[in-house]
């Protein structure tokens, strides 16, 4: 017991030293079951330069992760690319997106999606340039996602649109009220494997709702309870679906489920698992 | 315990002076014999990620061998233990194979519809765009808005020549053409001018309508036969220890689900998404796309037989991994409880007690951007904030009160209010300039009380206290079953060859 007595100064003196916030003390929030799973990764520490990061999409290889410069003083919003692991690869900005920037983002694997006023831009993926933009029913149109048919969009109310896009630049996309049962929209994903739509909230109450294809709704997941998210992407990389959302918090960071089992972080099991 | 302890403390220095040869045994159990050369081998077979694992510890060589003879442990103890092959782990295993030939499936009718377009297809697709259509038919019923390039050709043609509100019959079945938007015709020209781009968004967009269509057809089909005893599924929901695993939830023509098999199947879904078992909507939708990628999982594994087994590998991997989590839980997280008393006992038996950094209390309001600029009037108003009808910062908001904060510290604050109210002198009270901390959420707060540095109270290490307590036991409880292992599977490594063998382990497998 003195063993570990010692380990535990030794441990809260090291925080006195570094600029990250001591433990002891503070609340942890609520967990569920998934969390106990997640990935995590910390877009601010991972080279994000202010805390105004609030989309992502992931194009196949890479998240695409957005985030408001403007609201730091830029003149347009940023993109950065993160891989699977949460490794910063590249940043590029906006075309001209201010303040908050683009916001969600999704990817029909040639174009990446994203919007700052009833615009919704979309950028080649190969190349990283702006190609054009369409109309669609709200401004901004802050959640994103496409099911390979249709795109979904929603914002700070319950309406999800489901909208069809011509594909003629400039042209502004049919839209129809697809459900009612989202929950203060900022992000969204279409799950594929899963035949759902995920609508992550923004209203502090920690909630993705997963809709059924059909509109109506599945459940409302309290995830973290008090969080407030961002953007939300399938990542699939491997069969197990994964659903990465973009918490905007202290700091804004990306949960998700990963390959990596958390025991592989204790010394011995960890060591033992890693050969299996 | 002693044993273990004489074992981990091994150091294994290697000079590489004379080499055994590479059939002689260097790990042994009761079950197994692991050769120098085939240690080798798994040492060559690691990803660079596992060898600096190890490479960057003490006792490298010492280390791996150690891990690897407790790997072949776990290993029999996962077969003898029936852990692989219990249903659970193998549903979940099944589950793997499921989503594995289901991505195969949409992958290979991807490749398949994408070689077989042809140069009329992107001329068609030409001349249809910039129109969206709604329409009818006696077997579908109102469909749309959808893209006019991405209907059957005969259909979307015939659509581009009619006026609305007109018929056509195609291949028997009648469509009404309800409603159509085109786009101005100088916007085509110029999306059309791109022609590389509007060929690949043309052909991604000609695949995933034609995928999608055929995916959404096998659904219809078999959700057509798909039947869920309701009230099986809501006492799964509610009492699922008193159902039997045999109780049948949910069956369709070509299979069915019981309850064992969905505990598995949620089990595997809440590995990447949240779920929720007790929500009889989530169930009931958990059973309807099981049935889907299930039917969808058989039609790929009569057409494509040989890939469909080539799965079988990545499963059993997987459920190998589940498995061994599965006896790490049952043999050390479950096994080590940590008790109100024992965090206690750690506390008061500290050399010292930490010193914790200043904290500061705040009061808020959090407020919508729209009426933020009516709040920034009443910030000399006293109380008027808090009468506005919102509450305080949700992220800091102490335990039953709407506006008080708990202790802060700085870096958790965001940009900004982090450095406004740790330069707050005592007494200051008045409300701050609002910081938006999030997009449209805008934060008013005023200084209520400066907690200077002080020793922390066990309330306060209470939860840091009891973490480090459970990952020390869970430790020591892992070295114990370890050493359990090694007497009951007669552990042993050869110690009086290592100091032949080369240095580097990647050189043993050609010894």
């Amino acid at each position: 017991m003195k063993f570990f007595a010692l380990v535990l100064v030794m441990a809260v003196a090291a925080f006195a030293m570094t600029d990250a916030a001591p433990e002891a003390g503070i609340s942890q929030p609520e967990v569920d079951d998934w969390m106990d799973e997640i990935a995590y990764f910390d877009l601010e520490g991972g080279g994000i330069p202010n805390a105004y990061t609030v989309g992502c999409g992931w194009d196949g290889v890479n998240f695409w992760i957005t985030n408001g410069a403007g609201q730091a003083g830029a003149s347009t919003g940023m993109f950065y690319i993160f891989d699977h692991a949460g490794i910063l690869l590249d940043s590029f900005p906006q075309n001209g997106a201010p303040g908050w920037g683009l916001r969600d983002l999704c990817c029909d694997g040639v174009y990446m999606y994203g919007s700052v006023s009833s615009a919704i831009d979309y950028y080649d993926i190969s190349t990283n340039v702006k190609v054009g933009a369409f109309t669609g029913p709200i401004s901004p149109n802050r959640a994103m996602a496409f099911d390979g048919t249709c795109f979904y969009t929603s914002s700070f109310s319950t309406d999800v649109y489901q909208l069809t896009w011509d594909g003629v630049s400039g042209s502004t996309a049919a839209n129809t009220v697809w459900s009612t049962a989202a929950t203060s929209a900022y992000g969204a994903a279409w799950d594929a494997i899963g035949d759902c739509l995920w609508v992550t909230s923004a209203n502090s109450t920690g909630i993705i709702d997963q809709i059924a294809a059909d509109g109506s709704l599945i459940e409302h997941h309290t995830v973290i309870s008090g969080a407030t998210w961002g953007g939300a992407t399938m990542a699939l990389t491997v069969p197990i679906n994964e659903l990465f959302c973009l918490e905007q918090g202290s700091p804004d960071c990306m949960h998700g489920y990963d390959v990596t089992p958390v025991s592989l972080e204790r010394d011995t099991w960890g060591s033992i698992k890693s050969l299996f | 315990m002693s044993k273990f302890v004489s074992l981990s403390a091994l150091v294994l220095i290697l000079t590489g002076c004379g080499s055994p040869d590479g059939s002689t045994w260097l790990i042994k159990t009761s079950s197994d014999v692991i050769s120098v050369a085939e240690v080798g081998a798994i040492w060559n077979e690691l990803d660079q990620d596992t060898k600096i694992r190890f490479l960057s510890a003490n006792n490298p060589v010492g280390d791996f061998i150690t891990a690897l003879g407790r790997k072949t442990m776990i290993t029999t103890e996962m077969d003898n233990d029936s852990c692989l092959y219990s249903p659970m782990i193998q549903d979940m295993k099944e589950c793997w194979i499921i989503n594995s030939a289901f991505i195969a499936c949409i992958d290979t009718l991807s490749a398949s519809t994408r070689r077989n377009l042809t140069e009329p297809d992107l001329s068609n697709y030409r001349k249809l765009l910039g129109s969206v259509v709604w329409y009818s038919s006696e077997t579908s019923g109102s469909k749309g808005p959808e893209r006019l390039p991405d209907l059957p050709w005969a259909l979307a043609f015939a659509f581009d020549s009619m006026a609305t509100g007109t018929s056509v019959e195609i291949e028997g079945i009648t469509y009404t053409l309800d409603s159509t938007v085109t786009s101005p015709r100088e916007m085509i020209d110029e999306t059309i001018a791109d022609s590389a781009r509007f060929n690949d968004f043309a052909r991604t967009s000609l695949v995933e309508s034609r995928v999608n269509r055929y995916l959404l057809s096998l659904k219809t089909e078999v959700l057509d036969t798909f039947t869920a005893d309701t009230a099986t599924v809501s006492a799964y929901c509610s009492q699922r220890e008193s159902l039997d695993n045999s109780a049948e939830l949910a069956s369709w023509r070509y299979g069915s689900i019981n309850a064992g098999e969905f505990d598995g199947i949620a089990a595997f879904v809440s590995l990447g998404q949240p779920g929720n078992e007790h929500s009889l909507e989530w169930v009931l939708h958990s059973l309807r796309n099981q049935a889907r990628l299930t039917y969808i999982a058989d039609l790929y594994a009569a057409e494509f037989p040989e890939e469909f087994s080539s799965f079988e590998a990545g499963a059993e991997a997987f459920a190998v991994d589940q498995a061994s989590e599965l006896l790490f839980k049952t043999n050390v997280t479950d096994v080590v409880q940590i008790t109100d008393s024992m965090v206690y006992e750690a506390y008061i038996q500290m050399d010292s007690i930490p010193l914790l950094p200043e904290t500061r209390v705040f009061e808020s309001v959090m407020v919508p951007g729209n009426i933020v600029d009516d709040a920034i009037v009443l910030l000399d108003n006293d109380n008027a904030l808090l009468e506005l009808g919102y509450t305080g910062y949700t992220k800091f908001l102490r335990s039953g009160n709407e506006f008080l904060s708990r202790a802060v510290y700085p870096s958790e604050l965001p940009y900004e209010m982090d450095l406004t109210l740790f330069l707050l002198e005592e007494g200051d009270t008045q409300w701050q300039k609002p910081v938006e901390t999030e997009e449209c959420l805008f934060v008013f707060y005023r200084l209520v009380e400066i907690i200077p540095p002080h020793a922390a109270s066990f309330e306060q290490m209470e939860a840091s206290i009891a973490r480090n307590l459970q990952i020390h036991l869970e430790e020591q409880r892992t070295m114990e079953w370890m050493c359990e292992l090694e007497a009951k599977h007669q552990f042993q490594v050869n110690h009086g060859i290592l100091s032949d063998l080369p240095a580097d382990p990647a050189n043993w497998s050609e010894l």
